[in-house]
């Protein structure tokens, strides 16, 4: 990785982090729903970066959360998770003449659409793999499939929305 | 061992993802309570399951052996019914309970055991849904066979007698000199008597029991007979070798003692403890 990459991860992940757990962590939708938005971190990595990289940095991401939410691992592992999906996913929704550019995924490139899908289509997963851990049993499935379905739409939209955040601070610059 | 290398290199990612996994799964059960235990039941279930089934399959090979067994059991049993009875009319007629201790058995089959490790662990097919609790004495037909440790919702894992951990409170049966039974580790067969002063008159051969005085096991539970008999130079106590009377490497069956007025006992001896 350059330099400027290095920099831009650091950035994002710190970004990421005191958003998480200065705002989105206090939203309690119904006492129970609160948004995550440092999947982004893991999201929005270049395309081509290694395997393990991702993992590793969904590890790291989902320590550093988990810690100021009092649950650790449980961030960590569902981090480990969606580093360890995100190129399959990304496979299966690869544009037409696969990707142009093997960096950051870009809505000027890709198109929002791509990113509703690919964004739903992660942290599904990613929310399925995170309240499975939390509660850790079957029963009361259907409450956990309620959670996971509402977290997801909610995490989604702040993600969207973060996302024109970020790619239009990124056009501004230009 | 190229090969083993360019595999692990290939799945580099999946082989990574594994072992944090791993590492996370072990912050979890590290930090949260409720998250060791869930981890703990399913792999009971899990493993109670599997023995459950293999148990199973096995059993129609033992049916007649085991029917012989329960009719001698049944035969004992009836016998001491009748004296539980007798004993229960005469209590009714004095309103005293003095002379009565109030045990009922919970029968339970052995579908895990192991007798040649030093620390040894039973698993039973009963659990919390059929009132077993941690800390209750287990007995078969023949003798003792250990205490229970932790139950999960249909299957209990338990001390095995052949355990470090455990003590038996024991007497001599032609008297009322009592001690502690506790097995040394080595044979199977063999467990250890000590705290038996040596002014008393042993032979080869005399019954060893429960004493009674614990509340995990009831009195007169045979434990086994008198084996060998040392007696060290400047020692004040005998060290006296048990042959067990129940085959740990051979049981079946087992009863779970569900004493009732266990909790009655032990509030009173610890407020001993603490004066």
């Amino acid at each position: 990785m350059t330099t400027n990459n290095n920099i831009r991860n650091l950035f994002l992940f710190v970004l990421l982090v005191l958003i998480q757990i200065l705002f989105l962590d206090n939203i309690n939708i119904h006492g129970t729903l609160n948004p995550f938005i440092y999947p982004l971190f893991i999201l929005l990595l270049p395309i081509n970066t290694v395997h393990w990289q991702s993992i590793v940095a969904g590890f790291l991401i989902g320590f550093v959360v988990g810690v100021f939410d009092s649950s650790p691992g449980i961030h960590a592992a569902s981090g480990v998770f969606l580093g360890f999906i995100r190129p399959f996913v990304l496979n299966l929704i690869k544009p037409k003449g696969g990707y142009k550019d093997d960096s950051i995924p870009k809505i000027k490139e890709l198109g929002l659409l791509w990113f509703i899908v690919y964004f739903s289509l992660t942290l599904l997963l990613h929310h399925t793999f995170l309240f499975f851990t939390e509660i850790a049993s079957v029963n009361n499935i259907s409450y956990t499939f309620a959670k996971i379905i509402l977290s997801t739409i909610f995490s989604l939209l702040c993600s969207i929305l973060a996302l024109y955040l970020f790619s239009s601070n990124s056009t501004k610059n230009k | 061992m190229n090969k083993i290398l360019l595999l692990l290199i290939r799945y580099n990612g999946f082989i990574l993802f594994v072992l944090l996994e791993f590492l996370c799964a072990y912050i979890i059960s590290i930090n949260s309570n409720y998250h060791l235990v869930s981890l703990l039941n399913s792999s009971n279930f899990i493993s109670g399951s599997l023995y459950n089934i293999s148990n199973n399959t096995g059993d129609y090979f033992k049916l007649s052996k085991i029917n012989d067994s329960l009719a001698v059991e049944n035969a004992r049993l009836m016998t001491q019914a009748k004296n539980v009875y007798f004993k229960n009319e005469f209590i009714l007629k004095t309103q005293t309970n003095n002379y009565q201790q109030v045990y009922t058995f919970i029968e339970s089959k052995v579908i895990n055991n192991s007798t040649t490790k030093f620390n040894n662990y039973i698993t039973l097919n009963k659990g919390n849904s059929d009132h077993i609790k941690p800390n209750m004495g287990i007995i078969s037909s023949k003798g003792i066979i250990g205490i229970t440790k932790s139950c999960s919702d249909k299957f209990t894992s338990a001390y095995s007698l052949l355990h470090q951990d455990i003590k038996i409170s024991a007497k001599l049966k032609n008297s009322n000199y009592f001690g502690t039974i506790s097995w040394q580790g080595h044979d199977p067969n063999v467990v250890s008597l000590s705290e038996i002063p040596k002014h008393v008159i042993l032979n080869i051969g005399d019954i060893v029991e429960t004493s009674g005085y614990s509340a995990l096991f009831p009195k007169g539970i045979k434990i086994g007979v008198i084996k060998d008999i040392k007696l060290l130079q400047g020692e004040s106590y005998y060290d006296i070798d048990v042959a067990l009377a129940e085959d740990l490497n051979n049981i079946d069956y087992v009863y779970i003692v569900n004493y009732l007025m266990k909790d009655e006992q032990i509030n009173l001896e610890r407020a001993n403890d603490d004066q």
